[in-house]
């Protein structure tokens, strides 16, 4: 993630970016690190990693664990995105349904948004627990390789579309054909109802979704069921979940009618 | 509440930062169930300038922090930038994924939520809920935060707490929030010495005439964290002292089974109940 090329900008506050980079060090895979960590992760020097961590920890959004000398994430960080959660009343609604079909389907249950050139995980429901991807709140995943972010390309405005499909072609320099899984996810989604992905993005998972009729940033939230291969067992995952998908959709639809 | 103009003490901190403080004080001044803010009002809460508010919020639009409310021009909406900032966090605290299976089921039992809950500052705040009952009115919610004086909850984390974190925690109480320390100190020392002998904190509808709530600390903190959980009930469903008799021995037992699967000793010699 370069931030060289808004530096120049005086309407852009570089130290408050520089915080946020601090922040986005953390992996799930790597929840704590040390100052020389950030350092080395961040370009910034030592003095002013030490100012921002400093600054990031009397704020909550940093935790000190002194016995391991190292910081993780605050729990404030939680707190601070829950308004934005908060606004989206399909996620409360929606759940009974959601939790029906992740029982039903043996599966993992989803709703998403895009953000910039990602798919994010603002709900989930889930039946089963998978080691090589943890689908949880905030999770993030690529567009062009999942379901969800098929369903969302399938689902959005023309514009909305294209200004995506542009800023994945310059973020990708070619290593994917935007234009051919676009193409495919279309012509499935007419023909079906909804969009397939058997393994692009982790092998061992295969997914299907659908865009609901709700819109945020320019385009729909989408429904998503993720089975393991192992619980599908060899059968196609259209057979043995789109049916059930799409009647979790049409029950989200009826209860947005009627509120 | 010009916060910026009293924080001399942080403002004359050489290694304060002050542009990142004020820049997580723009996201901070939203609040759930708003529909999005104006300038002038994320100025009118933080204290901080509006020019320098401007330059701010389209700092924080640029990092996916903020959106511009597409609905209504000079609008501002929080970003998704800030939900996967908090995913490693959530995705890191193994704990939420083993506990969540016998949070459901308990919750299925009790017909009511069960959730798991840390501290957020002098809040406390839902890390996974599980919950059998869409009907409960507090709507437990991953990322919500509750107080932490008349909640079962903050109860049972001031009973679990470090003593020196618990008098500081409580101490930033009196300063900031001074007429609830007051009115509910009283209570949360009542707790403190009855969680001696039931091993539990009780919230007989204290913090909401709708809500009844029963809560346990685990025996001692998971990476510097203190996990509470939580269960959460209407209060239609009974009588306080009737579902008192039967909801927290089945929360205390689904904690001490969790930390006996983390391979923790039993604690022979602190809590009759434990």
């Amino acid at each position: 993630m370069t931030k060289t090329g808004k530096t120049a900008d005086p309407a852009f506050a570089t130290t408050l970016a520089n915080g946020f980079a601090v922040l986005e060090c953390f992996r799930a895979g790597e929840p704590v690190l040390s100052n020389k960590d950030l350092v080395a992760r961040t370009g910034l020097s030592k003095a002013t990693i030490s100012r921002l961590t400093y600054t990031l920890s009397l704020k909550g959004l940093l935790s000190y664990d002194p016995s391991l000398r190292r910081y993780r994430l605050g729990s404030r960080i939680l707190s601070l995105g829950y308004p934005l959660l908060a606004g989206i009343p399909i996620r409360q609604q929606a759940r009974p349904i959601m939790r029906r079909l992740a029982i039903a389907t043996g599966g993992t249950v989803s709703l998403g948004v895009r953000h910039d050139t990602r798919m994010v995980y603002i709900e989930t429901n889930r039946s089963h627990e998978l080691v090589s991807f943890r689908p949880d709140l905030g999770a993030s995943l690529p567009i062009l390789a999942t379901a969800m972010g098929r369903a969302w390309l399938c689902g959005a405005s023309f514009a909305a579309r294209s200004a995506t499909l542009d800023a994945l072609r310059a973020e990708q320099a070619g290593s994917q054909d935007p234009d051919g899984i676009i193409r495919d996810a279309l012509d499935q989604y007419e023909r079906l109802g909804y969009c397939v992905s058997e393994g692009a993005w982790f092998a061992d998972v295969h997914a299907v979704a659908v865009p609901l009729h709700i819109e945020i940033n320019g385009g729909p939230v989408v429904l998503n069921c993720g089975v393991t291969v192992n619980h599908l067992a060899g059968k196609p995952i259209a057979d043995a979940v789109g049916a059930a998908l799409l009647r979790a959709a049409a029950d989200i639809k009826r209860l947005e009618a009627a509120a | 509440m010009n916060r910026w103009k009293h924080l001399s003490l942080e403002a004359a901190d050489p290694q304060f930062a002050s542009t990142v403080a004020q820049g997580i004080d723009v996201l901070a001044a939203f609040r759930p169930g708003e529909s999005g803010l104006r300038n002038r009002d994320i100025s009118d809460r933080t204290g901080i300038p509006r020019p320098t508010v401007t330059r701010l919020a389209g700092t924080l639009i640029r990092l996916g922090y903020l959106r511009r409310d597409p609905s209504e021009k000079g609008r501002y909406l929080l970003g998704f930038g800030l939900l996967t900032l908090g995913y490693p966090l959530l995705a890191s605290m193994q704990l939420r994924q083993m506990a969540r299976p016998l949070m459901m089921q308990l919750a299925r039992e009790i017909e009511g939520a069960v959730s798991l809950v840390i501290r957020d500052g002098i809040d406390m705040l839902y890390v996974e809920t599980a919950r059998a009952n869409e009907a409960l009115p507090t709507h437990p919610d991953i990322g919500s935060k509750l107080p932490m004086l008349s909640t079962a909850a903050g109860r049972a984390w001031l009973c679990g707490a470090p003593a020196r974190e618990r008098q500081d925690v409580l101490n930033s109480l009196r300063v900031k929030l001074s007429a609830h320390y007051e009115n509910s100190i009283k209570a949360v020392e009542r707790a403190l010495k009855d969680f001696e002998h039931l091993g539990y904190c009780g919230n007989n509808a204290e913090w909401r005439a709708d809500t009844y709530g029963f809560a346990v600390p685990m025996r001692r903190p998971i990476n510097s964290q203190l996990f509470v959980f939580n269960c959460g009930l209407p209060s239609g469903s009974g009588r306080f002292e009737e579902l008192a008799r039967t909801v927290p021995p089945k929360l205390i037992s689904l904690v001490r089974g969790i930390e006996r699967t983390l391979g923790w000793e039993p604690d022979q010699n602190r809590r009759p109940h434990a």
